[in-house]
């Protein structure tokens, strides 16, 4: 009879403590997703999504810019890229939600001796983005843009002449830190080359010039 | 967290080891009521224990109590509570007075404390296991349908589908014996093995339960051996029923076949072609294999049905009691099998649970375990997407074609090359649109599924002392869940959106075949210690107290892989077949929550009664700030007839009830983590990785509600008739919720605590009554409504959607879709081709949710005999009826045969039909955001322009399953009511059975007898929604039950 007490109480408190001790912080880890990755994986990433080539139209295979300077597109009726840059007649923020990756690109590359060419890859990308974003819509946020981190959610509009001032400025900034020439790893376009990336931010300077200058 | 539990445990530790262990005695008694009759079934509960018995139908009792025991409490439903001092005697001979304040008697409330139903504040409707034994279905829920006020239980008629529970509107906690176990279902215990079921119907009833019962609870009771009687007790019940006609049932026209535009066309779906008159025409001959000449009949006018098969359902159980002195064991096993309609659908339930529970003095035990297993070799495809099988007899081919011809006969190159009604072209290839063989998808398009559950638990407690006692409880299950979907090679279509686990919708195969599978595996563990009693203050004060702790932990895992690009031989199903490299993927969840909570309650003169419950949890979900979290309750109750002496001989009960409670969501497993993917060779060897899309407010608190719930019960003319009426308020607040952000920000979405707050009202009312009574005849019936609705109390200025709908005092549940541009006194608005033109705006239809909810039931019984009916039905809201719609647009529908559509066919190309309304004259119209006109300069005139029949029913019924809500017409009321059980039972007389059985009875039965539905006439509303709904089917059989 006796038994049933120490078998009672050795159960209790064995089903007690036993459970209590699991770290919650460990358990609430999905351990099927990474919590950390490498600056190349997002560089590949985002320029992928930047560069891609994404709309399915046959008509694209003419104008856009992966082909429109091995072939040309005749055709009969006219086509809304050739009057808005764009097959669709608005414009959106998509590419911004990039932002997010470039921020992280960079801040994953600390301590890699490619930082200087992360940073600049980062600043010219934001420039690239905004000159179509603006091109589409004018007045757009690029100074405020992807900053919801800092608690900027509805970052404000700038005047279009202050998003081409911006531009240039990113563009400068990012030549400069291209001409460190370090070369970096998962860049799917120039194949890492810093002195390559510093040539395309001059040369970028240049498009927009001559975009924003009277004709 | 750790420390408190220690201190308990030590604190425990000392008071146990003071106790001592006492000897035990039996009592014999008997039980009658004032005029000498026996009363069977009373309870005998020895005083501050759960050591108790019932009596037999002699009255009689024995009981084996521990020489401590002061009191014996002596309770029978209809009867009043005694007490009865033991003084030592070991005979003793009880009187129970009628007293009618206990009709309901005592029911079970959380963590399985019984309570008088009185002195509860909270709403709690008990549903005897006999009720839902009466037919015995594949799913003991479907019995549950109606009998419950607030619980409505939708039951898509689909195979295999499993019935939907819902409380209040919302999903509750199931507990079965205690253990709120996470993986097992209402379906995964058999109907012969419940003993009740209690539905705690608001927050406030479950508060104890914590955030797992925020949304009410339904607490199976199973049967445990220890009210079966002395000795072996062994029953066994088998409920056999087939299928015997339809409720509901698609029909199409046969009059019109196979064309787009009033043409014969070989190689179309669609049925908008010539009349089927005979004339000859080339068709598909499925017998030599090639094309013929053959006259054009409706040949396949009743394929549908023809491809039916008969159906049926059996459920057998047999049980197996047995109890000496203070042991009681109890053994069950069930095998239910279903077969479908559809050809190769069949599908197995077996369940095995074993209980068993010993008393020794002080110290009881109480121990289950079941296994559940639930497995079919083909359950087939359902809804339109996923390519149900009335997608390619009924929808998407006309009825031009004899399916019984392609019986046994779907191949023309076994394992490579199908044979559907379109036949092949010049390049042997199956020609014209991509349409299954019915009989393909019966056999080559595989949906396997098995989940097996097993599950155990061990209640331990131990009487401290007269005024505490220490119950310690521990549940553990286990499951297992496989899902297979194999494709032959030779399927025109894609497997559809069939699900596998970890799959939502396989999505390959089409012509090169595939095989996919998924498996779930996971566990659960709930571990409980109380500490719980009762005291006597003063003679009028009573006080009842609780303090517990939870620890509740879960994991899932699963595993899925799927074919990519085919399968290298036919007929080899295995992720080794796999053309390209597998597709595999695999995911793990896991949770715990520790809690500790604590009830008291005070009742004065078994008039007033307070209780107010707290409950503490910590949750692995939540941030480390936010992971702790309180909830209270306050509940009371007060019975107005103790205080008015002169209504005695009438006035039975007068109750009111009221009660308040916070409850607390945490966040789901992973919900706030911000993590990152990775995706493989994103471009050439390179791989890549993707920020989360979502910003994660680091300050996430659990989801809150708030809810109110005021109740009056009312008992007369000594129990004859008992009304109960409920009326709660539900705030949620603080909802963890995902609203978008622009992507100008760096995310496109954010993770916070909404300020929007959504309330729920809803009223309840129950009536109870014996209609009849007397020596040879009983007539009880019992009726349930119930309704609520919710709206939006307040929005969140920065994130709630801007809709008009969206409003405070507006609505939550709204239904909303496109209708057509209208002019100011609702005419369609016409384009110059005599098409309605669709608003580019949605609108608002109306609601989801249903007016109200009801069910009744009668049992009437006549010396042997007893008849019980089941009725329920839902009585408004909205749904899509898919079947209809698409039966519309493929020219199907047997409303279709218009005097138009003859002129159209009459002569093709020609134009017939004038749709009533207007077109715009002149001027034009400008509409904001929300489609509101902000400037109209039109004028309109009556339209004028004729189009084709097929043009307008097109654009009138044009839906898409694949998104969106339908068009208005085919956007029903769900308003329906169905007999759903019936049963015609004798008893055999005893004398009868010479001693060959001690009880038996035959019952005629049926489940799902009888629809009647204001707007579904095609399908079946049942489940709440219609999306291809198999035909609905009536099961009529023998129920045959034998207690040896």
């Amino acid at each position: 009879m006796k038994n049933f007490k120490y078998i009672f109480l050795t159960v209790f408190t064995l089903v007690i403590l036993n459970s209590c001790t699991k770290k919650f912080d460990e358990l609430n880890t999905n351990p099927d997703v990474p919590t950390s990755v490498s600056p190349d994986l997002l560089a590949t990433s985002v320029l992928r999504s930047t560069f891609r080539f994404w709309n399915p139209n046959p008509t694209d295979w003419g104008t856009a810019q992966l082909f429109a300077k091995h072939c040309t597109n005749v055709s009969a009726g006219g086509n809304p890229y050739q009057y808005y840059g764009s097959y669709y007649p608005y414009g959106g923020f998509g590419w911004y939600q990039n932002l997010t990756s470039t921020k992280r690109m960079v801040e994953f590359a600390n301590g890699n001796p490619a930082l200087p060419s992360y940073e600049g890859l980062a600043l010219f990308l934001k420039a690239y983005w905004g000159y179509y974003i603006t091109l589409d819509m004018g007045d757009i946020p690029y100074s405020e843009a992807g900053k919801a981190e800092d608690g900027i959610s509805q970052p404000k509009y700038d005047k279009q002449a202050d998003v081409f001032d911006g531009i240039l400025a990113d563009l400068k900034e990012a030549e400069l830190k291209f001409a460190a020439g370090v070369n970096f790893s998962g860049d799917i376009m120039l194949g890492g080359n810093a002195v390559k990336w510093s040539r395309l931010c001059n040369a970028f300077q240049l498009k927009v010039l001559q975009t924003i200058s009277k004709k | 967290m750790k420390k408190i539990i220690q201190g308990i445990a030590l604190f425990l530790l000392l008071l146990i080891s003071t106790v001592s262990w006492a000897q035990n005695k039996t009592v014999t008694g008997r039980v009658i009521d004032d005029k000498g009759n026996a009363i069977s079934q009373a309870s005998i509960l020895v005083k501050g224990t759960q050591n108790g018995t019932v009596t037999n139908e002699k009255g009689e009792f024995t009981i084996s109590i521990p020489s401590t025991a002061q009191t014996l409490v002596i309770s029978s439903v209809g009867y009043g509570t005694t007490q009865v001092p033991i003084n030592g005697r070991t005979t003793i001979e009880v009187i129970l007075k009628p007293d009618s304040q206990d009709l309901q008697g005592v029911v079970v409330t959380a963590l399985g404390i019984k309570r008088e139903q009185k002195a509860l504040g909270y709403a709690v409707q008990k549903v005897s296991g006999e009720s839902l034994q009466k037919v015995s279905g594949v799913d003991v829920s479907t019995s549950l349908t109606g009998k419950v006020a607030g619980v409505l239980v939708k039951n898509s008629q689909d195979f295999a589908a499993v019935p939907v529970i819902t409380v209040r509107g919302e999903n509750a906690l199931l507990v079965i014996d205690g253990i709120a176990y996470q993986n097992k279902t209402l379906g995964d215990i058999s109907s012969e093995d419940i003993e009740s079921i209690s539905v705690l119907k608001g927050a406030t009833a479950s508060a104890l339960y914590g955030f797992r019962g925020a949304n009410g609870a339904i607490l199976v009771t199973t049967k445990n051996g220890s009210t079966s009687k002395s000795g072996l007790t062994i029953d066994f019940t088998t409920n056999t029923m087939f299928t015997a006609g339809f409720l509901a049932i698609p029909k199409v026209q046969s009059l019109y076949g196979r064309g787009e535009n009033s043409v014969y066309d070989q190689y179309s779906d669609q049925s908008w072609g010539t009349k089927m008159d005979g004339t000859v025409r080339q068709q598909w001959d499925p017998i030599t294999k090639t094309n013929s000449m053959r006259p054009y009949l409706p040949v396949g006018k009743d394929s549908f049905k023809n491809f039916l098969e008969q159906g049926y359902v059996t459920n057998n159980n047999l049980n197996l009691g047995y109890k000496k002195d203070n042991l009681s064991i109890r053994n069950s096993f069930n095998w239910t099998e279903n077969k479908g309609q559809y050809p190769n659908s069949k599908l197995q339930k077996y369940t095995y649970a074993f209980g068993a529970d010993l008393n020794v003095n002080k110290f009881k035990i109480s121990t289950n375990f079941s296994y559940a297993r639930k497995s079919s070799p083909n359950i087939g495809a359902n809804n339109y997407t996923s390519y149900d099988r009335m997608y390619s007899i009924l929808i998407w081919s006309p009825t031009d074609w004899n399916l019984s011809d392609y019986k046994n006969n779907y191949w023309i190159t076994p394992g490579i090359l199908q044979q559907n009604h379109f036949g092949l072209n010049s390049n042997g290839q199956n020609a014209g649109k991509d349409e299954n063989n019915p009989y393909f998808d019966s056999y080559e398009k595989i949906n396997k599924i098995s989940r097996d559950v097993f599950n155990a638990d061990v209640t331990m407690s131990y009487q401290l002392t007269d005024w505490l006692k220490a119950t310690v409880r521990t549940g553990v299950d286990f499951y297992k869940e496989i899902g297979e979907v194999k494709l032959s090679k030779g399927s025109v279509l894609f497997t559809g959106g069939v699900p596998v686990p970890g799959n939502g919708g396989v999505w390959n195969g089409r012509l090169v075949g595939s095989y996919n599978i998924g498996q779930n595996t996971g566990t659960s563990v709930n571990s409980d210690f109380l500490l719980s009693g009762d005291k006597e203050i003063t003679k009028d004060f009573n006080v009842e107290y609780l303090a517990g702790g939870t620890i509740f932990f879960k994991r899932d895992n699963n595993i899925n892989g799927g074919t990519n690009n085919g399968i290298s031989v036919p007929g080899f199903f295995s992720l080794a077949a796999s053309v390209g490299p597998a597709n595999v993927g695999q995911s793990t969840a896991a949770q715990q929550v520790n809690s500790v909570f604590g009830r008291v309650g005070i009742s004065w003169k078994k008039t007033a009664f307070v209780e107010a419950t707290g409950r503490n949890d910590w949750s692995s979900t939540l941030a480390k700030a936010q992971r702790s979290y309180f909830y209270p309750s306050v509940a009371g109750s007060f019975v107005i007839s103790e205080l008015l002496p002169n209504t005695k001989n009438w006035l039975d009960l007068l109750k009111l009830r009221s009660s308040w409670t916070l409850s607390k969501r945490p966040a789901s497993i992973y919900e706030i983590n911000s993590s990152y993917s990775i995706s493989a060779a994103t471009w050439g060897t390179l791989n890549g990785a993707g920020v989360p899309g979502n910003l994660y407010s680091p300050t996430i608190a659990p989801t809150s509600s708030e809810t109110y719930e005021q109740g009056l019960q009312a008992m007369f003319l000594k129990n004859r008739l008992m009304i109960d009426v409920s009326h709660y308020t539900k705030r949620v607040f603080d909802r963890i919720t995902t609203v978008g952000l622009t992507q100008a920000s760096g995310y496109g979405g954010l993770v916070t605590n909404s300020k929007e707050e959504i309330t729920r009202r809803g009223w309840e009312i129950i009536l109870n009554g014996t209609a009849i009574k007397n020596k040879d005849w009983k007539l009880d019936i019992g009726i349930n409504w119930s309704t609520y609705a919710s709206y939006y109390t307040k929005l969140d200025t920065v994130y709630s959607a801007k809709k008009p709908w969206v409003k405070v005092g507006e609505r939550a549940d709204h239904f909303i879709s496109r209708d057509f541009l209208r002019d100011p006194s609702g005419n369609i608005i016409h384009n110059g081709s005599g098409r309605p033109i669709v608003k580019p705006y949605d609108v608002l239809f109306g609601y989801y949710d249903p007016k109200f909810v009801w069910g009744t039931n009668a049992n009437l019984k006549y010396k042997n005999f007893s008849l019980f009916v089941s009725i329920d039905g839902v009585n408004g809201g909205l749904a899509n009826t898919r079947t209809e719609s698409y039966m519309w647009q493929s020219g199907v529908h047997p409303n279709s045969l218009s005097s138009e559509r003859e002129l159209d066919v009459a002569t093709p190309g020609s134009s017939n039909y004038l749709g009533q309304g207007v077109k715009v004259v002149s001027g034009s119209a400008t509409f904001d955001a929300n489609g509101n006109i902000l400037t109209d300069t039109r004028t309109f005139a009556p339209n004028d322009v004729k189009t084709t029949y097929k043009n307008y029913m097109f654009d009138l019924h044009n839906s898409s399953a694949w998104g969106g809500n339908g068009s208005k017409a085919d956007t029903y009321s769900r308003t329906f009511f169905k007999l759903r059980e019936i049963s015609l039972t004798y008893t055999i007389p005893t004398k009868l059975l010479h001693n060959v059985a001690k009880a038996a009875s035959i019952s005629f039965v049926g489940q799902n007898v009888l629809l009647k539905a204001k707007d579904f006439k095609y399908s079946d509303p049942d489940g709440g929604s219609e999306d291809f709904t198999d035909p609905s089917v009536r099961y009529l059989g023998v129920n045959i039950k034998f207690t040896f």
